[in-house]
């Protein structure tokens, strides 16, 4: 967990110790922001140390669990190296969520309508039409913000409800199961399921796509001109403008990659994990990456074992709650607990430093 | 009480005006903030504090009133660690929205779960309609005076922020200090501490807003009760270009959407409820794409002051 949080430009730009400093200051925020979330839970009356020895257990404590652990990770993964994007494009979007789901609602819509000799085409046809439906969804605000300026935060957070109503509408109505019951679409062909990749359990092939994914994001980020454009943007936007980059267009393509990324992820849960379009059925994944992102600080190994660290505080809150009888919300507790303290150790840096600076003094004037 | 209406003036301008309070009322807090330098991306969490603070306030000593003093607390205090991470922490400020609003979110349904589990508690103590005498007597625009107290305070603040705002030495301090830190710590000025005094004020006034939805509603608080409505202040305040008037319409305009949107699905029309719903998402979208032509936000939004030395 704690090599990627480094911010490695620091590390690299100032001294060896300053480095050090910026890793001790980011794992006693970890630390305090852990100490805190055990001090909530201690206040039910349970023991945090056995609370979080079951919580482990829950997520890693099996190859079953481990494999629920994964299984979990891929769609959190994924989304967040969408949000990634349009992070390093200087854009604060909100909107995996409801992207997500219009993923979700054209992969499955592709999937029911269309029927093709090969398999492995029509999944690969689903998740492009998933990929595309997110993509447009994150034009919305990604045109908005390049033509008018308008907050990109608002804009997003208003398609999630907008993406959770119009889901809803359509499993009433239009893409219902013929004679259903239930709000839910009808259930995929099993041939257009997403494989499983170990036996006995619910991992799916969509584990991979996220890793091939997590590689893509960092050589379109790092090794290719787009990146570097929507790199420059997000750094400095009216620098970039000068050395002739086209600002508009670079937003407008972060908020699609951002988008579209989460419609593949939203997507993927339907043809991996679902095999039908339901209510609810992101699971609130489109906010886990939020903080995912964040936390992992951008950088495609920290979004990694952010993702991992998320989806089995997930998975091991489910065991957590059964046999301990903490409530699952304490995931958010330190989701956000994290994120305040992550990005507040500049206080404890200072701290340090002065400290450092001190203990320098004194060494000298002996 | 929603249902007697039907889709009438009166009953449209009953909705809308409290619909809109919870808006106003975090907007208005909003405003300190913003007008301070600071982004108020925190509103919902402050808003999800203080609803649950309002409620447990109200359960634990039976009164309402008391549970207001909760709610302001609980804001307040949320305030102030907004403040020491964002003021002195220095930190991204629209990244500690997010953190606060997350941990806002887990913090209160894991205390809603834990002290009340599936017994949820019945007869809590909520604020009832006063009808001002006379004036609700008026014909169409009656309703409007047949509200909760919530209501009435949320209206009666706006030009009290107006005039803190614009027309004491306080308010210009904290407008200068949004516009330009540095030259009101040239003049002698604390900007730390005018920013930590707004923190604590928006804390106050959103969290008055989050109990709104509860002790001035329902009497319940269920996990995620503001569902938005603190990025639908936010976006009030930037449609009401960060004036209070502003925030008003843009609270109104907002609380008119939903208010209407209520009424439809009450009075059963044909149009699919999730449809209807998403009614104030989409106004809301709109007037800022429509109405909001430059960002008219203070200068140093958004930028951490470090004292000069």
């Amino acid at each position: 967990m704690m090599k990627p949080l480094i911010n490695k430009k620091n590390v690299t730009k100032h001294s060896h110790n300053k480095g050090r400093i910026q890793a001790i200051s980011s794992f006693l925020a970890i630390l305090m922001a852990l100490l805190l979330s055990g001090l909530t839970i201690s206040i039910t009356g349970v023991n945090p140390f056995a609370a979080i020895r079951v919580l482990f257990s829950g997520a890693f404590g099996s190859s079953y669990a481990f494999s629920e652990t994964l299984l979990r990770t891929t769609p959190i993964l994924i989304a967040s190296i969408g949000l990634a994007i349009s992070f390093r494009c200087n854009l604060t979007s909100v909107g995996a969520e409801g992207q997500m789901i219009i993923g979700a609602i054209a992969a499955t819509f592709t999937g029911l309508k269309i029927s093709l000799a090969s398999p492995v085409l029509e999944i690969l046809v689903c998740i492009i039409a998933g990929f595309l439906g997110g993509a447009l969804f994150g034009a919305i605000p990604g045109y908005l913000k390049a033509k008018l300026g308008t907050s990109e935060i608002i804009v997003t957070i208003m398609l999630n409800y907008i993406a959770i109503d119009l889901l809803s509408y359509l499993l009433d109505g239009p893409m219902r199961e013929g004679g259903s019951f239930y709000p839910q679409s009808a259930l995929l062909d099993q041939s257009v399921w997403l494989p499983k990749i170990i036996a006995g359990t619910r991992l799916h092939a969509g584990f991979i796509i996220a890793i091939v994914f997590d590689i893509i994001y960092f050589f379109l980020m790092f090794r290719t001109p787009l990146g570097f454009k929507i790199r420059a943007v997000g750094f400095n936007s009216k620098a970039a403008e000068y050395a002739g980059v086209n600002v508009g267009r670079s937003i407008l393509t972060a908020m699609m990659l951002s988008g579209g990324l989460a419609g593949i992820a939203g997507a993927i849960e339907i043809f991996g994990v679902h095999h039908r379009l339901l209510n609810g059925f992101t699971a609130g994944v489109g906010f886990d990456a939020l903080a995912v992102a964040l936390l992992g600080k951008l950088n495609p190994v920290g979004v990694f074992l952010a993702s991992l660290f998320f989806a089995a505080l997930k998975v091991g809150s489910n065991t957590m709650q059964h046999v301990m009888q903490v409530p699952t919300s304490i995931v958010y507790v330190i989701q956000g607990l994290l994120i305040l303290f992550v990005f507040t150790d500049t206080l404890i840096k200072d701290k340090l430093l002065y400290f450092e600076k001190r203990l320098k003094t004194k060494q000298s004037g002996e | 009480m929603e249902s007697n209406y039907g889709i009438t003036v009166q009953g449209l301008l009953a909705a809308a005006v409290r619909m809109a309070t919870p808006l106003l009322l975090a907007g208005l807090g909003g405003l300190f903030s913003a007008k301070s330098g600071i982004v108020s991306m925190f509103l919902e969490g402050f808003m999800l504090v203080g609803a649950f603070m309002g409620f447990l306030g109200s359960v634990l000593t039976g009164s309402a009133y008391l549970g207001i003093l909760f709610a302001i607390a609980g804001g307040m205090l949320m305030g102030l660690i907004m403040a020491v991470l964002a003021v002195s922490g220095r930190a991204n400020q629209t990244i500690l929205g997010v953190g606060i609003n997350i941990f806002a979110l887990g913090i209160t349904s894991y205390f809603q779960s834990v002290l009340f589990g599936s017994k949820r508690p019945t007869n809590v103590s909520v604020f009832y309609d006063i009808p001002i005498p006379g004036l609700s007597k008026i014909p169409y625009i009656g309703a409007i005076f047949n509200n909760s107290l919530f209501v009435y305070a949320a209206f009666l603040l706006v030009p009290v922020v107006w005039y803190v705002l614009y027309r004491t030495p306080a308010g210009l301090a904290i407008r200068a200090v949004g516009e330009n830190p540095d030259s009101v710590a040239t003049l002698g000025g604390n900007v730390i501490k005018i920013r930590y005094c707004c923190l604590l004020i928006a804390g106050a006034l959103a969290g008055l807003g989050g109990a709104s939805l509860t002790i001035g509603q329902t009497g319940q608080f269920m996990e995620n009760i503001s569902s938005g409505r603190g990025y639908i202040a936010l976006a009030a305040m930037i449609f009401g270009r960060f004036s209070p008037i502003g925030v008003l319409i843009g609270s109104l305009l907002f609380g008119f959407a939903d208010g209407l949107q209520l009424r439809m699905q009450t009075a059963g029309t044909a149009i699919p409820y999730q449809l209807l719903s998403m009614m104030p998402y989409v106004v809301t979208i709109l007037a800022l794409v429509v109405f909001v032509k430059k960002s008219m936000a203070p200068a140093a939004m958004g930028r951490p002051y470090t004292k000069q030395k």
